[in-house]
């Protein structure tokens, strides 16, 4: 899958090589909100018979800064577009993501609660088609598209009692990072400020992938708490430095 | 935006749907609890009561958390967890007795018991309140009075002799007794006695238990024994206070949990209605007894018209002490203490209080201290008697045990004694030697309906006796209803010369 990835991006090297008359290096820095959702989630998890949890985390969408570095090359295309080529990195906010315990999977057993990180890092090869609108300051509407791989981190969890006479269970799930291809689709609008400075923004939607935490010591089953999509929306605002 | 709403309103959904409850995988108790402030030299005592609150049997629980200086004390008596790790039955329970040495832990000490399942994964461990949590103080004060409400050596004990009488539970064996011997002479040692007794009450009083039906505080009623010492011919052994107050009158109406828990924590109607804690207690004789085998290692007969000296053969029922003749004596051995005079003496043997008689012969009851005359008839609706024995209260002694023969439902005397209770020689008030009223405890019928108050704050310098009945060991005022209304006699153990009979083998 890489190997095509890497391909794919020579590929697109390709046409901004043989124009580098017109061939500009271009870095972007990325600063926005991001939306991430995660699904519900109920897993039942034993240590050890007859006790067995029920872990319940409700669906719900967590927002937060991301940040990001675009380094790519921009050259300009027929029809008096522009295009983009490079890599991208990303890093959102790490999600804290809280459930409850359900001990023998009975409601009347609400005695914990946990709490799990999720972090996650992009890495991406983009491609951006920009268009020009010539008005006192140039706009170009454009559109992006990227694949590349997430890194998502589950890591650091811990329970909390509910109650004074709940004594949490000292082990742990264990810490696991997992790496998912994806890809991503946004549009956006950026404003030529001076001849080498542009201030956009722009919307993108991706598919981060699974994350998992391991296993816990002495667990009777191989369930683990995991989330097999995570979902997320961003809102960037730019500032690109054209060479 | 719209999809990232509806997410949101999903996960408030989720969060309803999943609204739950806690519930304790194991409940720890105290039923007996660990004094907060201790010397050095001291072995204390801590009870807990554990319970296996799974919907699953479990085998090897470990009971964990133990630090230095606390040690799990093993007993043959069955209702102990004599074992660690320990198996347990759905709600199957077992009563967890801790010693520890104050020698061998810090200054400021805290432990909080705690039991799990055989991988420590699943935990439970007692509320905050519940946990032992001691302030050490230095050497031990040698003197009498400071030792007077010590009872490490006794706690430390097994208070049980194994015997199980089916309803009543274990029997009560005679404590051993360590006791400074220079303390109990003389008239000083008349008073040390009499606190120590009382410091035995307070004791009892603080562990907040029930009133059952039981010889001991540390047994509890099995599940199907389990039934209301209220209901109608006043329950059977096993028998415990719930919904104590039948009466529509009262303001105590259907009030089952005990009068003074805190609603916090462990004391709560839950803990006191579920988990158990209502099913431990003693009954008025027993409660009598467990104070002066605590205090002194005296054991008497727990059954009530025996302990007031009938004989157990039940033919001496309706004999009061004005009512004995030399040849029907109410001196049954293993019955404590001698009777009291009308003039506050102690009676000796034979001599029928003769010239003791005090207000009471001079009103023409008799010489002993009783409502009851020598023709056997009660002077309860007799305004003036009444009053002249409640003039006469103050010739009590701390210590003193009164025995009440009347209807708590009605307050009127009955033929039979019925109840007992322990004379403290205090009053209600608000000074360092009186019961504070937030300290006395309601009284089941005594109500303004029959023109009498339980409340502390309405019996301002009363008589404070301790009894065990309604829900349990506490003070109570001695009000004229159903207490002094039926008097049947005072029996005074401190100060006397009885010992138990030879032949005193008493499990009831």
């Amino acid at each position: 899958m890489y190997k095509k990835i890497l391909l794919l991006f020579l590929t697109a090297l390709t046409p901004f090589i043989s124009h580098a008359a017109t061939t500009r290096p271009i870095v972007s820095l990325a600063y926005g909100v991001d939306y991430i959702h995660l699904p519900s989630l109920q897993k039942d998890i034993s240590l050890e018979a007859p006790f067995q949890d029920t872990y319940i985390s409700p669906s719900q969408t967590l927002h937060g800064p991301v940040v990001g570095i675009f380094l790519g090359l921009e050259s300009a295309l027929p029809w008096d577009l522009l295009g983009q080529v490079g890599l991208g990195y990303y890093r959102p906010q790490i999600l804290t993501v809280q459930g409850t315990i359900l001990q023998f999977g009975n409601p009347d057993y609400n005695n914990k609660s946990y709490q799990e990180n999720i972090q996650t890092q992009q890495a991406l090869i983009e491609f951006k088609l920009l268009s020009t609108i010539q008005t006192r300051f140039p706009l170009h509407p454009y559109i992006v598209a990227g694949v590349g791989e997430s890194i998502n981190k589950s890591y650091g969890y811990t329970e909390t009692p509910l109650a004074p006479y709940v004594v949490v269970n000292t082990d742990t799930f264990a810490n696991r990072t997992l790496h998912s291809f994806i890809y991503t689709v946004g549009l956006g609008i950026d404003v030529d400020v001076t001849a080498h400075v542009r201030l956009g923004v722009g919307y993108r939607q991706i598919e981060l992938g699974a994350a998992k935490l391991g296993t816990m010591p002495n667990q009777a089953d191989t369930n683990v708490l995991s989330y097999n999509t995570l979902q997320t929306s961003e809102i960037l605002f730019n500032f690109t430095y054209v060479g | 935006m719209r999809r990232y709403l509806f997410f949101i309103f999903l996960a408030s959904i989720a969060n309803v749907v999943w609204a739950t409850s806690s519930t304790p995988l194991f409940v720890i108790t105290p039923l007996v609890q660990a004094p907060t402030q201790s010397y050095q030299d001291q072995t204390l005592t801590a009870i807990y009561e554990l319970i296996n609150n799974t919907p699953y049997p479990l085998t090897n629980l470990n009971i964990a958390n133990f630090p230095v200086g606390i040690t799990q004390v093993i007993t043959t008596d069955p209702s102990y967890c004599n074992t660690n790790p320990i198996n347990l039955a759905v709600h199957g329970t077992c009563l967890l007795k801790v010693s520890i040495n104050t020698n061998s832990i810090s200054n400021s000490f805290q432990w909080n018991p705690k039991i799990c399942n055989s991988g420590t994964h699943y935990c439970s461990q007692a509320y905050p309140n519940d946990q032992v949590s001691l302030t050490l103080m230095g050497a031990m004060p040698q003197d009498c009075q400071s030792n007077a409400s010590n009872f490490n050596f006794e706690l430390n004990q097994q208070f049980d002799n194994g015997s199980i009488v089916t309803g009543w539970g274990i029997s009560p064996k005679a404590l051993q007794s360590n006791l400074n011997s220079s303390c109990t002479i003389g008239s000083t040692g008349i008073a040390w006695q009499q606190q120590r007794v009382l410091d035995a009450a307070a004791f009892w009083i603080q562990q907040k238990i029930n009133y059952c039906h039981h010889y001991m505080p540390d047994w509890i009623t099995p599940v199907a024994q389990q039934c209301s010492a209220y209901a109608a011919g006043g329950g059977t052994g096993g028998c415990c206070s719930f919904e104590p107050n039948i009466n529509p009158n009262s303001p105590l109406v259907n009030q089952t949990v005990r009068w003074n828990y805190s609603g916090q924590g462990s004391e709560t109607a839950k803990y006191w209605q579920t988990y158990n804690r209502m099913w431990y207690g003693v009954d008025c004789t027993n409660y009598t007894r467990l104070l002066y085998n605590f205090a002194f290692g005296t054991l008497f007969t727990g059954d009530t018209p025996s302990q007031a000296g009938q004989d157990p053969n039940g033919s001496q029922a309706t004999i009061s002490p004005n009512q004995q003749t030399p040849s029907n004596l109410l001196n049954y051995s293993c019955s404590p203490g001698v009777f009291v005079c009308g003039d506050g003496s102690m009676d000796i043997p034979g001599n029928f209080c003769a010239g003791h008689g005090g207000q009471f012969a001079t009103s023409g009851m008799g010489n002993y201290f009783s409502i009851i005359d020598q023709s056997g008839i009660s002077h309860s609706s007799d305004p003036a008697i009444v009053a002249m024995i409640r003039s006469q209260l103050y010739l009590l002694q701390p210590g003193d045990l009164v025995y009440i023969a009347g209807d708590l439902d009605t307050g009127q005397p009955s033929s039979n004694v019925t109840h007992a209770v322990m004379w403290t020689g205090k009053t209600v008030g608000y000074g360092s030697s009186n019961i504070n009223p937030s300290q006395v405890a309601p009284d089941q019928y005594c109500t303004r309906a029959n023109n009498c108050s339980w409340q502390g704050v309405d019996n301002i310098g009363g008589w404070v006796i301790t009894d065990s009945h309604y829900q349990g060991a506490d003070y109570r005022v001695f009000t004229n209803f159903f207490y002094l209304q039926d008097l049947w006699g005072v029996k005074r153990i401190i100060g006397s010369s009885w010992t138990p009979g030879t032949n005193c083998n008493p499990p009831d």
